[in-house]
């Protein structure tokens, strides 16, 4: 048999490089999005929290700023929830919530990064609602 | 629990679209029971009998979602429904004469064969695929990396072999190298699958 092993949850998003690389890839240009350690993330009626990535509401004329906020070694994303359900979705054309997506993203970077180092040349690419990572030696 | 009959099936899931589990682009089936349970057998978590079943029209229905070049089994241990398992050959062929069938076994050829003809004799129908991969896993002959490197039968280790029951495929097309997938779902959650170095699933 082919090994078969099912991960019911994705990785936690502790790699920067990696989140922002996620971002990229689910449509977000490079130059909307800002990493630092003091940006200040505005969200609805302009409350503002501190974030360590952010990307601007205009990119997706939404209700709020959204980013991600390194807590505990990880990055939690800070997003407006109809941002994540409407604006972000229609702006980046995924079908169900984007925090999702990016998430969605990250696991197939990471499993991309695994894979690498085990040896194998590898390609990510976008199947309808799926993300594949192919890897071979 | 259920005993798995002729119209249903013990499922642990339904992969679409993968491009390791075979030649071309294929919808992969791994059915839930295995009581062979091979020392390092990658796929531990397949083998408790399935608490559900599924019938076997409604298997056959999303195996030909997305229009595929052919189907693989595994398991779990397919020849442990195997009534179940020629019904759904069954009816993936009737819809599509052109679709290829894959099936694997843990049996050993002999036992599989006498398997397949005691059920055509039974007056049931037989087994439509194309290729049998066969045997136990052997953790002693597993297949190393190394060997991955040149082609090889997609198998898990050296004691097992492929049968040919058609002309669909040859045993070259069959071959393969160190190749392997990760499917990521819109959840998060994610699938591995393919030939991988690490064969087996962590204790």
């Amino acid at each position: 048999m082919s090994t078969y092993v099912k991960m019911k949850t994705g990785p936690k998003m502790t790699n920067r490089d990696m989140v922002v690389e996620a971002l990229k890839r689910t449509g977000v240009p490079a130059e909307e999005i800002q990493v630092g350690d003091d940006l200040q993330l505005s969200g609805y009626q302009g409350a503002s929290r501190a974030a360590h990535i952010l990307v601007s509401k205009r990119f997706h004329n939404g209700y709020g700023d959204f980013g991600f906020v390194a807590e505990e070694g990880a990055y939690t994303m800070i997003v407006d929830d109809l941002d994540d359900k409407r604006s972000l979705s229609r702006r980046t054309g995924c079908a169900g919530q984007y925090s999702g997506y990016v998430s969605q993203w990250y696991t197939a970077l990471e499993a991309q990064r695994v894979l690498r180092l085990d040896g194998f040349s590898t390609e990510v690419k976008k199947e309808a609602d799926k993300v594949v990572v192919m890897a071979m030696r | 629990m259920p005993r798995p009959y002729l119209a249903h099936l013990g499922v642990f899931d339904i992969l679409h679209n993968t491009r390791v589990n075979g030649p071309g682009r294929r919808n992969l089936l791994v059915v839930r029971g295995c009581t062979i349970k091979c020392p390092g057998c990658a796929n531990r978590s397949t083998h408790r009998p399935a608490e559900k079943l599924t019938t076997v029209l409604e298997v056959a229905t999303r195996l030909l979602e997305g229009y595929p070049d052919g189907i693989t089994i595994s398991g779990g241990e397919p020849f442990e429904q195997l009534p179940a398992i020629a019904l759904l050959c069954y009816m993936l062929r009737y819809k599509r004469r052109d679709l290829s069938i894959i099936l694997y076994t843990g049996l050993e050829v002999g036992d599989a064969v006498r398997a397949r003809d005691a059920l055509a004799s039974d007056n049931l129908m037989g087994l439509e695929v194309d290729v049998i991969f066969h045997g136990p896993y052997k953790k002693d002959l597993r297949i190393t990396d190394k060997e991955r490197e040149g082609l090889c039968l997609p198998v898990g280790s050296r004691n097992q072999g492929a049968l040919l029951l058609s002309d669909r495929h040859s045993l070259l097309e069959l071959m393969t190298r160190n190749v392997s997938e990760v499917h990521v779902n819109s959840d998060g959650s994610a699938v591995s699958t393919g030939f991988p170095n690490t064969q087996e699933e962590a204790e």
